[in-house]
């Protein structure tokens, strides 16, 4: 009796097991097919749960993270003060004019043709960083495509459908930017280690002169992934361990990624 | 299982993703948040046996998955493993879980919470997607394991009721209420 007992139970686990198989073979349609509606129907209860739990979530996140909340304080005052200063200087109308400007054509991208997105959805996942946006193939937006923000590099476009498109961001843990610095031009690949972490780099020897501070540009290598060019981030930490034969360097992304509002899509696909 | 049966886990899988992302989103730390997907199989294991366990991994997974990037139906595999391992353990390792002590099921919970992650990165870098396996795995581990240990006794105490098959329980609701 027991024995078959415990063979229907391993069966009912295989058949279970095989339906979650089955939902992994065939999850995209289903859900995309279903995720609006679900999400349709918890986003009242979000709202309202969101309402009440704000000011707790804040204070715990405040406790966890004082150091960078003083930190950003801090940056913060100084930016708000070199704000002040240029508003005094000029209009509020040149300002904005040349903010628009500024979001309407990037220094960085020359000529490249940009599409301008509203970030619709921001997945926040402890294995994956990425955003949803409201332009699709429909607008000319494909896959590989680099995003960017008014602060440099955001990520790459790795799905698209007619009306939307999957980005993952820079510091995705898949994602590997070639990227160059320093007047010498020296090459680099920076590599995404989760959301909210800083970049990881690697292929620096020892020895090159690396200062902190200095930004890093897309280097249009690497496959050909990214044009050149695009600012990527700055170096915020440098680390040679005894007897390593790279430096480790950690970099702080330009683009503020906790304010993805708007990213513009770069039409440029990798190779060309 | 009966109908109303998975009507329950399909509304305790859409109140936890509720949960998830009005709370435990937001409580990060170092970058990293606690997964709650893994509290409804480990609940439903311990409260109704392994059966009921898995159909919650097995629906509590997919309605997760709905709301993340990462691929649809991983977090259902791990949420039926967690499923089986925590009702077998609950069902016949421990035995009567009304009459162990109370920390009983927070530790088992614990230890779902523990490793069911580790299992979910396996499986996506089985399936490509080897970042799964990142420095960060540790952490995550740990905030699940915490926040499983935490919930499964309000979840079972909440869900076990409407989820238990009395017909293959010796009484009604006996080892439910007992863990609790």
């Amino acid at each position: 009796m027991a024995p078959q007992r415990g063979r229907r139970r391993l069966l009912t686990f295989a058949g279970f097991l095989l339906a979650a198989l089955t939902l992994l073979a065939i999850g995209g349609p289903l859900r995309s097919a279903s995720s609006g509606l679900a999400r349709a129907i918890v986003s009242p209860f979000v709202d309202v749960v969101r309402g009440l739990t704000k000011p707790v979530g804040e204070t715990f996140a405040g406790a966890f993270n004082y150091a960078n909340v003083v930190a950003q304080n801090h940056q913060l005052e100084r930016e708000l003060g070199r704000l002040e200063l240029k508003q005094r200087s000029a209009g509020f109308e040149q300002i904005q004019l040349r903010d628009l400007l500024a979001l309407d054509q990037l220094p960085f991208l020359g000529t490249l043709q940009t599409v301008i997105a509203q970030t619709n959805y921001q997945n926040l996942s402890d294995f994956t960083a990425t955003i949803e946006i409201d332009k699709g193939s429909s607008s000319g937006v494909l896959v590989g495509m680099p995003v960017v923000g008014s602060g440099g590099l955001v990520g790459t476009v790795t799905a698209t459908t007619s009306g939307g498109s999957t980005v993952t961001l820079l510091t995705d843990a898949s994602q590997s930017i070639g990227v160059t610095f320093g007047s010498m031009g020296y090459q680099a690949v920076v590599h995404g280690q989760g959301a909210s972490k800083p970049l990881d780099e690697d292929f620096v020897a020892p020895g090159t002169p690396v200062h902190k501070g200095e930004t890093m540009y897309t280097s249009g290598l690497q496959g050909g992934l990214f044009p050149a060019g695009i600012p990527v981030g700055r170096i915020a930490v440098t680390h040679i361990h005894r007897g390593a034969t790279e430096v480790s360097i950690s970099v702080e992304p330009l683009a503020n990624l906790n304010e993805l509002d708007y990213v513009d899509v770069v039409l440029w696909e990798p190779g060309s | 299982m009966s109908p109303s049966r998975w009507a329950w886990l399909v509304i305790a899988g859409l109140a936890i993703v509720v949960v998830q992302l009005t709370i435990a989103d937001e409580l990060s730390i170092g970058g990293v948040h606690a997964e709650l997907v893994w509290v409804l199989p480990a609940a439903v294991g311990l409260a109704a046996g392994s059966k009921a366990g898995m159909a919650a991994g097995l629906v509590g997974g997919a309605v997760a998955d709905l709301f993340v990037p990462t691929p649809f139906g991983l977090s259902a595999i791990a949420g039926v493993v967690v499923g089986y391992l925590v009702g077998r353990l609950g069902e016949e390792g421990i035995g009567d879980l009304g009459g162990s002590a109370f920390w009983v099921a927070p530790s088992i919970a614990f230890g779902a919470g523990l490793l069911a992650p580790v299992f979910y990165a396996l499986c996506g870098a089985v399936i490509g997607h080897a970042s799964y396996l990142s420095a960060t795995l540790g952490i995550v581990c740990g905030l699940d394991a915490v926040a499983c240990a935490l919930l499964v006794r309000p979840v079972m105490r909440v869900l076990g009721p409407h989820v238990v098959d009395d017909s293959t329980r010796a009484g009604p609701l006996e080892p439910v209420r007992g863990a609790l």
